[in-house]
């Protein structure tokens, strides 16, 4: 290990970033307590924490060069971990997932999430070749091929969620490596009148069923929408968000939602709106806001990246994050429907903060060596 | 070439940078509608949202979490909760409900119609819950499963259950419907008992399932150890009750209290109640006297006086004191004696009770430092034990007293006074001079058994131990030659003080002829004292001296209390004491050849002491084949249960602090150990029952 760990001043090292995750990572921990104040979440997040920082110091202290060299292998290792996770006995299953390995002593660890960082280096590996002209079909299916495998391990958990964090990783290194730009207009296009021709001919013919045409209705219309039923879980968390206020209900915390369980998995998935509860619009703009700062940190360390796969590297996780938190923070205001995806830094979980901040190493390391010698 | 790469290059690198751009532009767009939607629902809706928040959780039933246990000081069972079933409806489920009700009336013997109207005004106004029955004993619990309705729940609650009847009750105190204690033990410590209470939401899930029920976790009660020992508590009761009847009393207070550690090991009150029907009893029976209601404790009080003497140095117990032939004048009212007495020592004028003595010390010592020993010695203060409605007292400042008040305190008048407070003043004699606050609660353990307090009692020094222990030699001599020789023990030295006060008739505000309080206060053994004991009798008919009335129970608990104590027997005190005791009530005394009868006629007493009445009636005839020893240790005579039913005889294993394991059913036929056996408290007892035909 030694040989791809160099020395580098620590001048060059993003402490803005690191600093700023650290941060927000802590933020979250206050925000598990408030969500499930009489389970260890907190403590465990904390430990977890702890690990993260250590992982993402070796990343961030090793070439990324080698690292992307070595794609192919991290890539297998990261499919081989998906299989084992399905093979009865080594995986976990909770809530009818089987999405876990147990690790003795540290707990249940989630392939899933830790599989993204081989297939962003693998993309990188391959794209980050090519240096002109527009993509030719071939690649593009190679790239589609790439995202195949392990969205196709992770359908077999069953976990949709999580697989669907995967499309942004490629469509952010599609677009970014000069896919014809008509295809993007045409795909947005589509999607635009594709989804809700595609829903009412689904609600039409019966393939959409009823509870997630109630999913949806809560969403559009809360409320008229049967409130019990299925848009049950996002109607509370709108009751919670809207709780909050201005600057959050902390005073009452006996009776807060997370506190009187209402809420369901308000330490993972309604983490957002735990934290809209308890800090109220003040404190969730600036949540949102210290995001931002965030990814605009990470976009200028891509665009100042001494090549292109260092670049792409940065902007899938870029892609990979920013989506995770649209759909979380989404779901959490009501704007989207549930889908188990958690929050970059604020979710309890070691392996999404492991996975989280291994990918911020890999931004450090990018930046560290932005200067070509 | 080379220029057409550095072209395209260029090319490429400005559509990078614009598709970057968008990328951060999108994000931008999200992060605006995001905040929008904030700003929407946390400012312009935030009102019915967080009301609508508020209506959520107030639709939630609390759930009484199990209260805690009460334990004696040796772990056992003083007060348990029981699980028992309710019942509620979930209105929406029900689709009929006329039908339902008419189903439900005759088990839970209710009123059909109204059970109805209650369900279809629920279902009419959309509620959640509905409570149907509440606590229901098993076997009706048990009906209303079988039932098998539509929208009827059952919902496990806990009930107080007292397994010892009125053992205890004004210690234990009892809780309403609702489980909130409303007195003694139950109300002092209801929030560490009741625990946190839980809530129980209702609502449809999302898998479509009838209902959905999730609670947030009550916080189980804590238990609550008492000082009390469930043994002594059982056999002062016996003795004062006993005592109280055959007096014809009003009322009767007795206190079992551990000088060295301010423990108390038993307290008793008649007349008691049973907690479990508190309700049904009245208001004088739930009344502790020990400690809610004040008395003038009359010559117990007298220590005060000699005390403070002693302790300034202004007399020896070996002094002698002019009684003035029985009368004294103290600013124009004159006090008297019983019996007129001329020159008497110190400890002879205590145990004759001497007014004229006490006064004369009182006098010597002065208003201010009188004052000053009352208080140091803890009356006019609560003593702070963990039970509700404890008065002060009453205690005039010395600003307030009349030029005569110094007398009547000397004597314990124109003062009031608990059973608690006097108990606790002969406990600081008793240990050497440190009075220990008197407490009841030993520890409050968290559920899963883990001590959270131990009760650590304040000390404060009144006296020297010197005065302490000349004290202790005089009040002997109360026992030995004064007015309380019925207060002799058999194995053990005591000593003591008798107390007559009169009562204040309230209609003519002066001293009754008729009506007094008698009461004796004394510690035993007297070298180590390990019980103060006091016993005050509240108007008793017939005899009144502290003397005839008190100190026989008195004698009777301690001669229980001690060897189940394990206190060693002073050397050579058995037969003498045995024979002094007897003396003092039967004044013949012979020589050996009655002792033996007597010792008969004292086992009798010991094993009736020991045993509850309806035990006795079966133990009559053979009792004196019996050969009785002294009881060592926490040791008691098997009963006889033969011909008992299983209830009757459960109940008196119960009460003696036996486990029993019953076989069979009709009237006990066999028992194991055998009547009349010397046993271990907690021991187990095998009993086997069969039908008599």
């Amino acid at each position: 290990m030694s040989s791809i760990i160099e020395q580098r001043r620590l001048r060059d090292f993003d402490w803005f970033l690191a600093g700023l995750a650290v941060i927000i990572a802590l933020f979250g921990t206050w925000q598990i307590f408030h969500a499930q104040p009489e389970a260890n979440y907190w403590q465990k997040q904390l430990v977890g924490l702890g690990i993260a920082l250590t992982a993402m110091l070796i990343v961030a202290f090793t070439d990324y060069r080698r690292l992307v060299n070595l794609a192919p292998f991290f890539y297998v290792f990261g499919l081989v971990l998906l299989v084992l996770v399905l093979i009865p006995g080594v995986g976990v299953r909770v809530n009818g997932q089987q999405a876990w390995i147990g690790v003795p002593g540290v707990g249940n660890f989630q392939p899933s999430e830790f599989a993204k960082i081989p297939t962003v280096l693998m993309l990188a590996h391959y794209f980050g070749k090519r240096h002109q002209g527009s993509l030719a079909w071939k690649e593009m299916l190679v790239g589609g091929g790439i995202l195949a495998i392990p969205i196709g391990l992770i359908l077999l958990e069953p976990d949709p969620g999580s697989a669907l964090t995967y499309f942004p990783l490629l469509a952010v290194v599609l677009f970014l490596s000069s896919i014809r730009i008509w295809i993007v207009m045409a795909a947005l296009a589509l999607s635009l009148v594709g989804v809700p021709v595609a829903y009412s001919l689904g609600v039409k013919a019966g393939v959409i069923k009823n509870y997630q045409q109630e999913r949806i209705k809560v969403i559009l219309d809360p409320e008229h929408a049967n409130r019990r039923g299925f848009g049950y879980h996002t109607w509370q968390s709108i009751l919670t968000v809207g709780k909050g206020g201005l600057v959050g209900s902390r005073s009452s915390s006996e009776f807060s939602q997370s506190r009187l369980k209402f809420l369901p998995e308000p330490h993972t998935d309604f983490i957002f709106a735990v934290t809209a509860e308890t800090t109220g619009f003040v404190g969730s703009i600036l949540l949102l806001a210290a995001y931002a700062v965030l990814l605009s940190r990470l976009i200028t360390s891509a665009r100042r990246a001494a090549d292109r796969a260092g670049m792409l590297v940065i902007m899938a996780i870029v892609g990979g994050f920013a989506f995770q938190i649209f759909i979380n923070v989404g779901m959490a205001v009501g704007l989207l429907p549930v889908i188990g995806v958690p929050l970059p830094l604020m979710s309890a979980g070691l392996s999404s903060v492991l996975a989280t901040f291994i990918a911020i190493g890999f931004a450090i390391s990018v930046r560290m060596r932005r200067f070509v010698n | 070439m080379s220029e057409y790469f550095a072209v395209q290059t260029q090319a490429n690198s400005d559509r990078l940078r614009r598709r970057t751009l968008i990328v951060a532009l999108v994000l931008a767009l999200w992060m605006l509608i995001i905040g929008t939607r904030l700003f929407y629902l946390q400012t312009s809706q935030h009102g019915w949202l967080s009301a609508h928040a508020r209506a959520q959780h107030q639709g939630a039933v609390s759930t009484n979490p199990s209260r805690g246990l009460i334990l004696d000081r040796a772990g056992r069972e003083l007060v348990r909760s029981v699980d028992c079933d309710s019942f509620f409806a979930v209105p929406s489920q029900i689709a009929d409900p006329h039908q339902t009700a008419t189903r439900l009336a005759p088990v839970l013997e209710a009123d059909s119609e109204a059970l109805a109207t209650r369900l279809a005004e629920a279902k009419r106004t959309d509620r959640k819950f509905v409570w149907i029955a509440r606590k229901l004993d098993q076997e009706r619990a048990e009906k209303v499963q079988a039932l098998e309705l539509h929208g009827i729940y059952a919902h496990k609650e806990s009930k107080r259950f007292y397994p010892n009847g009125r053992l205890a009750a004004h210690v234990l105190g009892f809780v309403d419907t609702d489980e909130l204690g409303l007195a003694g033990v139950e109300q002092f410590h209801n929030a560490p008992l009741a625990g946190k209470a839980g809530r129980l939401f209702i609502e449809e899930d999302g898998r479509r399932r009838s209902y959905e029920s999730f609670e947030t976790q009550p916080r189980p009660g804590q238990t609550v150890v008492l000082t009390i020992d469930r043994t002594i508590q059982f056999r002062t009761e016996q003795a004062l009750a006993t005592a109280v009847a055959n007096t014809r009393a009003r009322t009767g207070t007795a206190i079992v209290l551990d000088p060295r550690s301010g423990e108390v090991l038993a307290l008793a009150g008649v007349p008691a109640f049973d907690p479990n029907e508190a309700g049904n009893s009245s208001a004088a029976a739930r009344t502790n006297e020990a400690l809610q209601n004040i008395y003038e404790p009359g010559s117990t009080f007298k220590i005060v006086a000699y005390a403070a003497a002693i302790e300034e140095k202004l007399i020896q117990p070996e002094d002698r004191i002019d009684c003035q032939m029985g009368a004294i004048d103290v600013a124009g009212r004159i006090v008297r004696d019983h019996h007129p007495y001329g020159m008497l020592s110190m400890t002879e004028a205590l145990a004759k009770s001497s007014n004229v003595a006490a006064i004369k010390l009182a006098s010597r010592v002065g208003r201010e430092r009188m004052y000053d020993y009352i208080t140091r010695f803890g009356f006019g203060v609560r003593t702070g034990i963990e039970l509700p409605g404890e008065t002060p007292g009453l205690l005039r400042p010395v600003a307030r007293w009349q030029p005569s008040s110094i007398a009547s305190i000397a004597i314990g008048q124109e003062i009031g006074a608990t059973p608690l407070q006097v108990a606790a003043a002969f406990g600081a004699l008793a240990n050497d001079g440190v009075r220990v606050a008197p407490h009841l609660v030993r520890e409050v353990r968290h559920a899963d058994g883990r001590v959270l307090r131990r009760t650590t009692p304040s000390e404060q020094r009144v006296t020297s131990v010197r005065t302490a222990r000349a004290l202790r030699g005089m009040l002997e001599s109360v026992t030995v030659e004064g007015t309380a020789k019925r207060a002799q023990l058999s194995g053990y030295r005591a000593a003591g003080k008798t107390g007559t006060a009169q009562k204040i008739d309230p209609r003519t505000k002066a001293y009754s002829k008729t009506k007094y309080v008698a009461s004796f206060v004394g510690f035993a053994p007297v070298e180590n004292p390990s019980v103060v004991i006091i016993v005050v009798i509240n108007e008793p008919t017939g005899a009144y001296y502290g003397g005839e009335v008190a100190a026989p129970v008195f004698r009777e608990i301690a001669e229980s209390v001690l060897p189940y104590l394990n206190v060693a027997p002073n050397a050579g005190m058995p037969d003498a004491g045995a024979d002094v005791a007897s003396d003092a009530r039967t004044p013949a005394r012979t020589g050996s050849a009655t002792a033996a009868a007597q010792q008969v006629e004292r086992a009798n007493n010991d094993r009736e002491m020991f045993l509850p009445r309806h035990v006795q009636r079966t133990m009559q005839g053979g009792a004196s084949e019996v050969v009785y020893a002294v009881a060592s240790g926490r040791t008691i005579l098997m009963p006889n249960l033969f011909g008992q039913s299983v209830r009757d005889a459960a109940r008196v294993c119960a009460q003696l602090g036996l486990q029993i394991e019953a076989r069979g059913e009709g009237r006990a036929s066999r028992q194991r150990p055998a009547a009349g056996r010397e046993i271990e408290v907690g021991q187990i007892v095998r009993v086997n029952f069969a039908k008599s035909d």
